[in-house]
């Protein structure tokens, strides 16, 4: 599967959990404000049922003021008491759901059905009946003999007070049961969305950890693999058999990593087979010479008195036969540049030019000079060596002056040493400046002077090799000065310490 | 006192190398017998038949036909026999790894050919001196 389907399919299952949680919270809400509406409806249904007693027990006042005074003006809380009962029952009606509840109301307007029916509307009718004609007086006498002193009225409305305070009560508990539901449901919603909130952040630390790491340890090793084969371990390999963007990254660094293999075995072999060609051109090649120059001497020696111009011929031959063997040995040593590592060591140029100045042994008329103070270097001496003792060796050989100078300056400058190597010599046509560093390429006829033509061939490979420069400034008569810069050697410096900290 | 004279043995292919230290050896006036073989297998025949007798030294060419120097060198050390022997590496090649080989075996010393005769007289006075010192008793 593809790292990014993993990731993507991580984070789309946090989000979706995420999603529930919010839904169930919502959901949550709705039952919340449900039992909220409950609560608040209980709560109104009782008022309600408060201010129905309240009109009941008005039209009760009303009754009995009218039956005490005879007064009709008494009658006033009575009608307006029925009016309220009626508009607060209906009221009342619509707000009740429970069921025993509706039955309880229903009960409760039966009886006060009743109380009108059976006492109060007779009691007014005939109280009234009577005060406008006295031969109804009988009538309401009966009916107060046998309804208002036996205390009917009264018993029917203590029936209505009991029936209204059951309601109250098991609204009251209804409510408190609703109130209860509402505190419940409000924590449960809280519980729930704290958890799923805190079990979404664990399970994205856990993924995140997950995945960091098997991608940190991935990263690691496609890091210490690059770091391998940085070192020349062209065989080390990732083994990554999963299927996503990093094995494909694995891959192709295996891929080349095989490639350079083969290239640097290929490289290898080339290179054995340069040895072999070096090994051959120095022995196979130079043992003939030796002979032709071990005859020329013989003959010279075993005939003494040979003809001047035979003598000379022979003399030429050995002077060739020198040649050649100096041109071998030029291409041998060109042909080793490069190919050997060689070890790095710390050393001062100055004494590096002093030991060649030693070497060379400059006849008494010849100055060589180190102008100013030349850096501590750390490189392979030999090849430093090989380059200051050709261009240092260049300046005398070839030059025309009767006090031959060579002077040697050095500086250091950001990345790279430079040095100038600056002799008083002839000086060098500008058309010549790039050719000069072409193998077997010489200034003069070679018979004039004995040269191969190897010597600055060698130098400039041996510069370019190390990552630097060389190029030439002179003047025709005056003088040449050859300037070229080396690699300051702190890349290697660093590589090879690294090992060591692991 | 009667002096115990070193023989030589050269192992050596080209003919104009064999003149070579011949004629050296007549410049110098060096009179130690001088016995010749063509290559290694040669050279052990001689050996091994006796024919160059004790005390000797041998003079060895490393590049030459059928068995050459250094094969030589492994197989001489080999023999029991003969592993005693001093050995002189004469040859052209300047090559470290021949150098390091011919160490490696043992060897008195590593001369290189130089181009020109008069070099090569120097050699052999130098080796000659040498004999000397082993001949003493």
């Amino acid at each position: 599967m593809n790292l990014l389907t993993k990731i993507y399919l991580a984070f789309g299952s946090i989000l979706l959990i995420f999603s529930f949680v919010t839904l169930t919270y919502v959901k949550q809400s709705d039952n919340v404000a449900f039992n909220m509406h409950q609560a608040l409806n209980s709560a109104q249904v009782m008022r309600l049922s408060e201010s129905m007693e309240k009109a009941v027990i008005d039209m009760e006042t009303g009754v009995r003021g009218y039956q005490v005074s005879d007064n009709a003006a008494f009658l006033e809380p009575y009608y307006k008491g029925r009016e309220t009962y009626q508009e607060r029952l209906s009221e009342v009606k619509e707000l009740v759901d429970n069921a025993s509840q509706k039955q309880r109301l229903a009960v409760i307007d039966s009886c006060v059905n009743e109380w009108l029916q059976v006492f109060a509307n007779p009691s007014i009718q005939l109280q009234t009946k009577a005060l406008s004609s006295p031969a109804e007086i009988a009538a309401y006498h009966e009916f107060l003999v046998k309804y208002i002193r036996k205390g009917v009225g009264k018993e029917m409305m203590d029936n209505i007070r009991m029936q209204f305070s059951a309601f109250d009560k098991h609204e009251r508990a209804l409510k408190n049961d609703r109130l209860e539901t509402l505190d419940n449901s409000l924590a449960f919603t809280n519980d729930l969305s704290v958890s799923l909130t805190i079990f979404c952040i664990s399970l994205g630390i856990a993924i995140a950890l997950v995945l960091g790491k098997t991608i940190r340890n991935r990263l690691n090793e496609i890091a210490s693999m690059a770091n391998e084969v940085a070192q020349g371990h062209f065989n080390a390999r990732i083994s990554d058999n999963r299927d996503d963007e990093i094995t494909r990254v694995s891959q192709s660094l295996n891929v080349m990593a095989q490639r350079l293999d083969n290239s640097f075995t290929d490289l290898k072999k080339i290179n054995n087979e340069l040895d072999q060609f070096a090994y051959v051109v120095s022995h196979d090649l130079k043992a003939p010479l030796r002979a032709i120059n071990s005859l020329a001497e013989w003959i010279q020696e075993d005939l003494p008195n040979v003809e001047p111009d035979i003598q000379r011929n022979l003399e030429l031959m050995r002077g060739r036969v020198f040649r050649m063997e100096n041109l071998i040995n030029g291409i041998l040593d060109y042909s080793r540049i490069g190919r050997k590592e060689l070890p790095q060591t710390t050393f001062s140029v100055t004494k590096l030019v002093n030991d060649i100045i030693d070497s060379l042994a400059p006849a008494s008329n010849v100055s060589i000079q180190v102008k100013g103070i030349l850096p501590e270097i750390t490189a392979e001496r030999i090849l430093l060596e090989q380059v200051f003792a050709n261009l240092i060796g260049n300046g005398i050989k070839y030059n025309d002056k009767p006090n031959p100078t060579v002077i040697v300056r050095g500086r250091t400058l950001d990345n790279t040493y430079e040095f100038t190597v600056e002799d008083n010599g002839p000086g060098i046509p500008a058309e010549y400046h790039q050719k000069v560093f072409g193998i077997f390429q010489t200034m003069e006829a070679r018979d004039t002077r004995e040269s191969t033509g190897v010597g600055l061939a060698i130098v400039k490979k041996i510069i370019e090799e190390k990552g630097g420069t060389i190029r030439l400034e002179s003047e025709e008569g005056i003088g040449t000065s050859f300037i070229f810069t080396w690699t300051r050697a702190t890349v290697k410096a660093n590589a090879v310490k690294s090992p060591v900290t692991v | 006192m009667s002096e115990k004279v070193v023989n030589i043995l050269l192992v050596e292919d080209d003919e104009v190398d064999v003149m070579n230290v011949q004629r050296a050896f007549k410049k110098n006036s060096i009179k130690n017998p001088l016995f010749i073989a063509r290559n290694g297998l040669e050279a052990f025949e001689m050996l091994r038949a006796g024919q160059v007798p004790f005390p000797h030294i041998i003079i060895l060419d490393i590049n030459m036909p059928k068995m050459n120097g250094i094969e030589f060198l492994r197989e001489l050390r080999s023999d029991e026999e003969l592993k005693s022997a001093s050995v002189f590496v004469m040859t052209t090649s300047n090559e470290d790894s021949d150098k390091l080989n011919a160490y490696n075996l043992n060897v008195a010393g590593y001369i290189l050919k130089p181009l020109s005769f008069e070099k090569f007289i120097s050699s052999v006075a130098t080796l000659d001196s040498y004999w000397k010192l082993c001949e003493r008793p």
